[in-house]
């Protein structure tokens, strides 16, 4: 499987320079890799999209997916989760769909831990709708420890500014068993352009021995002004497909 | 003839459970037996009761006088003691007391008290001693102990003033809740997404518990919105699912009915309606949703709404339901109300349906597999992932291959696919008996959903009337409609809304203008009587 095969004819509606480029960049890169290393099947894979700009991936991965609505991305999965347990469900939202419309799936998915991944393309504003504010924009906010005290098993936050390290974030965040949110910082070149900010912000935090990383989720609440990058968390437990009763081996 | 016991009391003094032993034991004596239920939003304290009507013949809705009152607490007595008839049987029990009553024994042993109360019933109107201790020990199981004996000692407590025999067939005691949770699994249900609300919630906790011996996920979501999405992704990944509620989280339900209207994925929704708007009155009836839920999600995509009247056609249109929904790739509603949901109906012989089983899905691959051909009839099957086909669904318009488009042409195009599926849809509908007639006569009484039982029993009081019951709501049976109202003398329907919200929809279909309305809006269901009187009066 090469790139050419995760690429639909569809031309991207993003603007020149967009930071999506870099998602869906990476997100090729690491479901040909996942692929090729035999962690995942390509046709057992499905992507959930949110609305919003980044949620156009939908229409150029040429992967299952359902565009589904504002807010709901996780619901969504956690459904066809639990309908067909054996596929990989992956999610891509923004910080006004999941921080805002959808916060409150956000909070009890990392409680019932299902085993999808949620990826938050971060960048501080309704983008598609032309730039209003969004809860995340405030400095008191920080929605990666909302998922922390709600007991998101695996936390980790990644950069468009740093391609491989995000594509290597996702390979880790899809391969967890739980629920796994990775959020992805991006400028907004139109309406918050401040790209620049979030690169010399970055902070790469050091990648402890597995399977505890329980001392990285303190650095989600420095007040520095540094913005840490890396994975905070990840603790594997039971996951809700798990304690469910339907398997579809029988 | 039909009798009548009503059992009242506070909530959690085991008015509910004392009720439906009783029936069973009527039910395991050959006898039918309708209960309504009712009961006030609390846990503990309040006044409960539950109207048991039964008889030899067919019984399908509660009476309202009553030819014994048992009541579990002194406050119970005064609700009911109009209700009881001359020369009827009161039971008390506990230190207080009226003339003429029987007290059972127990004392304030509610468990006791409660069972005792049960003989004396059993005794009073003569069944079988032996056939209904035997219910009472399959209910009660070991803990039975000293309420055998109560229930025997109050056996022999009256002479017995009747002596009620019933038929040889098998009667099994169903409420709607469990016809629905029934269907959903013989119809291979594998995931049931929802939040509680009643009178909704009934068939869940159903699931709930029927999971723990079959291989299906039942998960009490967050909120209404995720139990509807998540149906929506499990109908997606190629397995039947379903989610429900009631008013105000069917409202919130509305942008997931949307999507699947558009995105073309199945969504089973168990819609139990009760009174008034917003939270209204939790646990009494109505019929105030149905324009609602014909309405429910923006934009234009086509539905299927089927409404039963009983335990038994829940199940047969809960499995219609499940059904269309796949076949089609639509949003489909099982539209119910408190009174179906919660009352207890004779079930004779076994619950049935015509409808086929397996789901509809694309399972093996495909060449140049189109998520939404567009061909005649409108729609094809739903590949699933995993299939070797790229499934693809969304909630944005769409080419044939699921991509977002925005041309003129192609909007056009596909919206013309989606709205085919109505025509498809109603051809095939129309052979699972959306319209059934009862009786024979010149004038008609219409009515859908609840009012059934009340209006079927009124039926033996009114020659030359019949009943027209409208099953499906969407697609509306229009030519099925106007063909049993052909030659009508009189039409009257009969609705649990205060403003005629069913004939509105007939006349928006058909152009048939009922003027003659039965209207009923207290939260209380009909009783065959008020029917018979009004009918009277109407003319």
């Amino acid at each position: 499987m090469n790139i050419s095969d995760l690429t639909t004819g569809e031309r991207p509606t993003w603007c020149p320079g967009c930071a999506n480029f870099v998602t869906l960049a990476a997100i090729k890169k690491a479901l040909i890799e996942l692929h090729s290393e035999g962690m995942i099947d390509i046709d057992k894979t499905v992507i959930v999209s949110d609305i919003g700009c980044g949620a156009k991936i939908y229409d150029y991965l040429n992967i299952n997916g359902f565009y589904a609505l504002h807010g709901r991305v996780i619901p969504t999965a956690i459904g066809i989760k639990v309908g067909n347990p054996e596929l990989n469900v992956i999610g891509f939202g923004g910080d006004g769909g999941t921080y805002d419309e959808g916060m409150s799936h956000l909070v009890h998915a990392s409680r019932t831990n299902p085993g999808i991944t949620m990826m938050v393309a971060n960048n501080r504003v309704f983008a598609l709708t032309k730039g209003q504010s969004t809860s995340s924009d405030s400095p008191i906010t920080n929605p990666l420890s909302i998922a922390a005290v709600s007991g998101a098993g695996f936390i980790a936050r990644g950069s468009s500014t740093d391609l491989d390290h995000l594509s290597s974030l996702m390979k880790e965040a899809i391969s967890h068993k739980g629920f796994s949110l990775l959020e992805i910082m991006q400028p907004c070149i139109i309406f918050r352009n401040d790209g620049v900010d979030i690169a010399e912000k970055m902070e790469m935090i050091a990648k402890p021995k597995e399977p505890n990383f329980g001392k990285n989720i303190d650095r989600l609440h420095t007040k520095d002004g540094r913005l840490p990058i890396g994975i905070f968390r990840k603790e594997e437990r039971p996951s809700l497909e798990d304690l469910m009763r339907y398997d579809p081996k029988g | 003839m039909r009798r009548t016991v009503i059992f009242a009391g506070q909530a959690g003094s085991g008015v509910d459970k004392t009720a439906s032993i009783f029936a069973e034991m009527l039910a395991a004596q050959g006898l039918q037996v309708f209960i309504y239920r009712d009961y006030s939003s609390l846990i503990r304290g309040g006044h409960n009761f539950s109207t048991v009507t039964f008889g030899e013949g067919s019984i399908r809705s509660h009476d309202r006088k009553a030819d014994a009152l048992v009541v579990f607490n002194k406050d119970a007595i005064d609700p009911h003691r109009d209700s009881l008839i001359k020369g009827g049987l009161m039971v008390t029990s506990g230190d207080y007391s009226e003339e003429g009553a029987v007290i059972a024994s127990g004392g304030n042993n509610r468990y006791l008290a409660n069972n005792s109360s049960l003989g004396i019933i059993a005794g009073y109107f003569g069944l079988d001693k032996e056939k209904a201790r035997r219910v009472l020990a399959e209910r009660l199981g070991p803990t039975m102990g000293s309420a055998g004996s109560a229930f025997e000692a109050g056996y022999d407590m009256t002479d017995g003033k009747y002596s009620i025999r019933g038929g040889k067939r098998a009667i099994v005691i169903m409420d709607g809740s469990e016809a629905v949770a029934r269907a959903a699994i013989d119809m291979g249900l594998k995931a049931a997404f929802y939040y509680p609300m009643t009178p909704a919630t009934g068939v869940f906790a159903k699931l709930v518990k029927m999971s723990d011996e079959r291989p299906i996920s039942v998960v009490r979501t967050e909120d209404e919105i995720a139990a509807a999405m998540a149906t929506i992704g499990a109908g997606f990944s190629g397995v039947r699912a379903m989610t429900g509620s009631s008013g105000g989280g069917l409202a919130l339900m509305g942008e997931a009915v949307s999507l699947s209207g558009m995105a073309e994925v199945p969504l089973v929704i168990y819609a139990a309606q009760r009174t008034g708007p917003s939270t209204g009155v939790p646990t009494y009836t109505a019929q105030g949703d149905i324009k609602f839920i014909l309405s429910l999600g923006p934009g234009e995509f086509p539905k299927f709404v089927a409404m039963p009247g009983d335990a038994e056609e829940s199940y047969e249109l809960t499995a219609q339901a499940f059904y269309f929904a796949d076949k089609y790739r639509i949003p489909s509603f099982i539209l119910s109300d408190k009174h179906v949901a919660e009352s207890y109906f004779s079930v004779l012989g076994t619950l049935r349906t015509t409808v086929p089983k397996k789901m509809t899905v694309r399972v093996k691959p495909v060449k140049g597999y189109q998520s939404y051909k567009i061909d005649e009839s409108g729609f094809s099957p739903m590949a699933i992932p995993g299939s070797g086909n790229l499934a693809r669904a969304t909630s944005y318009e769409h080419d044939a291959f699921g991509a977002t488009i925005e041309d003129a042409e192609a909007i056009k195009k596909m919206t013309d696919k989606r709205i085919r599926k109505s025509s498809s849809l109603a051809s095939e509908t129309a052979d699972f008996s959306p319209i059934v007639t009862y009786g024979k006569g010149s004038k008609v009484i219409v009515g859908a959903g609840s009012v059934k039982g009340a209006i079927l029993d009124a039926l033996e009081y009114l020659p030359g009337w019949k009943f027209v019951q409208i099953r499906h709501i969407e697609p509306f049976p229009t030519k099925a409609f106007t063909g049993s109202l052909k030659s009508a003398k009189e039409v009257v329907i009969v609705e649990s809304n205060s403003t005629g919200l069913l004939a509105s929809i007939i006349r928006e279909k058909t152009g048939v203008d009922i003027k003659k309305k039965i209207l009923k809006y207290d939260g209380r269901p009909f009783a065959a009587e008020e029917i018979v009187i009004s009918i009277g009066k109407k003319r």
